[in-house]
């Protein structure tokens, strides 16, 4: 299904089309928004821009051909900005400043790699398989890197998540890094023309070294967000395989990646608000406060290690399975590295939290209201890892998806 | 019958300028808006007639190329814009004590108004010049209305390089006359001699001259003081109109391809001279000031590269600039001086339209200063200059990261509590100019059909 809007420059039309690819990421963002909207008392502002990025993620899963991305990704970048300042402090706002300094150049690249392909083959819609100039292809990814966060453009996310509020660290790891990641597998949708083994490399860097900068980092929503720039690496590790099964996987880890940190960074927020904890090294024995949350917190980390049958051990399959396949066994060697890397900056958190000297206090737990989106977090997680090969779940539509790549 | 419409279009605005001092402050605006509004209407009918091709007018029946010819081409529509920016910068000021608004100041702004579309429709390039120095002679009035400190100066140093400039293009018609024979912008055109150290004098003389009216690096410098100083619907005006007759007389140059190589560089030097230069402005005016040599930049980049997407951003910049300076003139307004510190949470629409109206001088896509942006790269690339569009796209990184800075001073700074929204007199004009730059955005393919070089 697809609907040509406006020619807004000679020849390229505002592109909308439904395919599974999109549908998917439509599906992670509608869900993901609902999971962090209540947070009321933030003001107009707050509510305005996360209604814009909400419109703006849609728009992203849903452009029809190269420019019209770029039209939504630029546009959501622009529109989460406000987000990641709300707290309008120094750091905050120095945060942003770095922040709108890295999607920027790479909005620009993507421009200058978009000019490139229109110039030799026109507006490039999704679907049709075209040939990319090896420059122009080179740029894009280049130019996506910068949201996917690969090193060495990673910078802005271990800056942006601890100051923006929970709910936006949640979008912005679930999401925003994942848009990124999404602009990759849509040009490799539209062809890849030159040798990969490049892509590979910063992938893997990425995978390893965001895990060892998030075992030695101690404030928890940075952890965290090192801990998305090694996950998020996954995507562009995949797709160089250039395995359809390994792509699916690929795809289905940014839904199952979006709902499993989505939660973390929730809880990370509850524990913020509740007890005024942000570091990893205050965490000793906070689950004998906070039960609910850290229990929530437990099981969406077991998630990310990815412990069977949960959602993360699926995508890790799925991804490892293709990779053997196709014999890459140096990508699946880092895909295991970056598991067990998770294992050593996640589990020690766990740990401190529930066999730590106990925390003295009262139960801190918030209202079962408030809680319902960490719940629902973790429910999702267990359900996409359980019920994973059902028709109609992620699994299968990623399948889809990723059948219909021409290379 | 149509043709006769060209001389009425340049009477309109010219004699409501010279009556306009008859009437009261009170009355005078409103003459204004009458006289703008009769001649948008006019304009915009000869501009929907385009379709059926070039008009053209024989003023006193004498025919081409010997008697004086008028002509409404493609350039020309552009004074549908001209009088557009400069009604609503009049209702954008109606009401105030300023003296924009006073029976002179809208004598002058009319006459400034009324050389504008002379320059616009001349075919002939002594004409073009009458009417760049009746334009260009108000344009200097116009900035020393401003109650400012040091206004009188900036006014001056604008009309004494004005002036020089004016000089060179004079005698570089003078000698294109010599050469040809003719002054008949198609006339000149076929009896262009190769080439010879006369012609590349005038040719020369041409460029220096129009590049100094539209303010390229390094031929700014009269430009960030003037437009700064200026009342902020002056300075819309400025930006936004006065500075694209520089280009749009670039345009009208005969033998422009054979400075090719020069305005590669001038433009690639002003778009990022203005840009660095925007970065370390404190001040909102002088950073529109510089973003303006930028955006002229990119113009005169076009020029050489792409000349669609030239004449596009030329309309595009003028509205989105216009919107920009007339938002800036509400924040000063109602802050009463030109400390801007969180005023923005004060006055959230005039901050959501100055928002927009700062993607859309930076470019960002789908919004008006992207077309002509992407055009141009598109040409950079086709020529087998990338460097130019790495120039490009560099200068508009900077600039974003410029607004960027002032968008927090704006609205990510404590409020003032003593400041409230602008009023509706000052934002419907911005809503409007907004509103439309986004809908030029949107149809960039039309735009580029219409200019269609």
């Amino acid at each position: 299904m697809e609907i040509l809007l406006v020619e807004f420059v000679p020849g390229i039309h505002l592109h909308l089309r439904l395919d599974a690819l999109g549908a998917l990421l439509a599906a992670t963002a509608a869900v993901l928004w609902v999971l962090v909207a209540p947070s009321p008392g933030n003001g107009r502002r707050y509510a305005t821009f996360l209604g814009l990025t909400f419109m703006l993620t849609l728009g992203v899963a849903f452009a029809g051909n190269l420019l019209t991305l770029l039209v939504f990704y630029e546009l959501l970048s622009l529109a989460a900005w406000p987000l990641v300042v709300h707290d309008e402090s120094e750091e905050a706002l120095a945060a942003g400043r770095h922040y709108l300094a890295y999607v920027l150049t790479g909005g620009t690249i993507l421009l200058l790699a978009i000019a490139f392909v229109t110039l030799s083959v026109g507006p490039a819609p999704f679907g049709t398989p075209v040939d990319l100039p090896p420059v122009g292809f080179v740029l894009l990814l280049a130019g996506f890197s910068v949201k996917a966060a690969l090193v060495p453009v990673h910078g802005w996310v271990p800056r942006a998540h601890p100051v923006a509020p929970a709910p936006i660290s949640a979008l912005l790891s679930g999401l925003m890094v994942a848009t990124g990641s999404f602009g990759m597998i849509r040009v490799f949708q539209l062809g890849a023309p030159t040798p990969v083994a490049l892509l590979t490399t910063v992938a893997a860097l990425t995978v390893i070294t965001g895990g060892l900068v998030a075992i030695r980092t101690d404030n928890l929503k940075r952890r965290l967000a090192w801990s998305t720039i090694s996950q998020m690496a996954y995507v562009p590790l995949a797709l160089a395989v250039l395995d359809v099964e390994a792509l699916a996987g690929g795809i289905l880890h940014i839904i199952h990646h979006a709902f499993m940190k989505g939660g973390l960074f929730l809880c990370a927020g509850l524990l913020l608000h509740q007890l005024g904890v942000r570091r990893v090294s205050q965490m000793t024995g906070v689950a004998h406060r906070m039960p609910w949350t850290m229990g929530t917190f437990t099981l969406l980390s077991l998630g990310m290690i990815g412990i069977p049958p949960l959602s993360g051990f699926v995508t890790k399959w799925v991804i490892g399975t293709g990779m053997a396949q196709a014999g890459a066994w140096l990508s699946l060697a880092v895909l295991l590295t970056g598991a067990l890397l998770a294992a050593l900056y996640l589990m020690p958190i766990v740990h401190t939290a529930w066999f730590g000297a106990r925390a003295e206090g009262p139960r801190a737990d918030p209202s079962a209201r408030t809680l319902i989106p960490v719940l629902a977090a973790a429910a999702l997680t267990v359900l996409l890892g359980i019920g994973a090969a059902l028709p109609g779940f992620p699994l299968q539509v990623a399948r889809l998806a990723a059948s219909g790549f021409g290379g | 019958m149509t043709p006769h419409w060209l001389p009425v279009l340049i009477a309109i605005p010219i004699a409501g300028g010279v009556l306009a001092p008859v009437f009261s402050r009170r009355t005078a605006s409103v003459w204004g808006l009458g006289v703008l509004a009769a001649t948008l209407g006019v304009a915009l009918g000869l501009t929907g007639l385009l379709a059926d091709g070039v008009i053209s007018y024989p003023m006193g029946g004498w025919p081409v190329p010997f008697g004086i010819e008028l002509r409404f081409d493609v350039l020309s529509a552009f004074a549908t814009a001209v009088a557009l920016i400069s009604a609503l910068a009049i209702w954008f000021s109606s009401g105030s004590q300023g003296r924009v608004t006073s029976p002179e100041g809208i004598a002058v702004l009319l006459l400034c108004a009324g050389g504008m579309v002379g320059f616009l429709l001349a075919a002939d390039y002594f004409t073009l010049f009458v009417f760049l120095e009746i334009l260009s002679i108000s344009a200097y009035g116009m900035v020393a209305m401003s109650d400012e400190r040091g206004a009188g100066i900036a006014a001056f140093r604008y009309l004494l390089m004005g002036a020089a400039a004016s000089i060179v293009i004079l005698l570089s018609v003078g000698l294109l006359y010599t050469l040809t024979g003719s002054l008949n912008m198609g006339d000149v055109r076929l009896r262009l001699p190769d080439g010879g150290l006369p012609l590349y004098l005038a040719l020369g003389g041409f460029t220096a001259g129009f590049l100094l009216k539209a303010a390229a690096f390094p031929l700014h410098v009269w430009l960030p003081d003037a437009h700064a100083t200026a009342p902020s619907a002056v300075s819309a005006i400025l930006s936004g109109l006065v500075v694209k007759m520089g280009v749009i007389g670039l345009l009208r140059t005969p033998g422009l391809d054979q400075l090719h190589e020069l305005l590669l560089w001038i433009g690639a030097a002003s778009l990022l001279g203005g840009a660095l230069f925007a970065l370390v402005q404190d001040d909102l005016k002088r950073l529109l000031a510089y973003s303006t040599v930028s955006n002229i930049g990119l113009i005169v980049l076009g020029l050489a590269l792409h000349r669609t997407g030239a004449t596009i951003h030329i309309l595009n910049h003028a509205v989105v600039k216009a919107a920009l300076f007339l938002a800036a003139g509400a924040f000063i307004h109602r802050a009463g001086s030109r400390a801007l510190e969180g005023i923005g949470r004060s006055m959230p629409v005039t901050t959501a339209a100055f928002a927009v109206g700062a993607m859309a001088v930076i470019g960002i896509p789908p919004t008006a200063g992207f077309t002509g942006k992407w055009l141009v790269t598109l040409g950079a690339l086709h020529a087998g200059r990338p460097v130019f569009a790495v120039i490009l796209l560099l200068s508009s990184l900077i600039l974003a990261l410029c607004y960027a800075r002032f968008l927090v001073a704006l609205a990510f700074r404590p409020a003032r509590a003593d400041i409230r929204e602008a009023p509706v007199r000052m934002l419907v004009p911005i809503l409007l100019l907004v509103a439309l730059s986004l809908v030029l955005g949107l149809v960039g393919g039309r735009l580029a059909e219409f200019v269609g070089f």
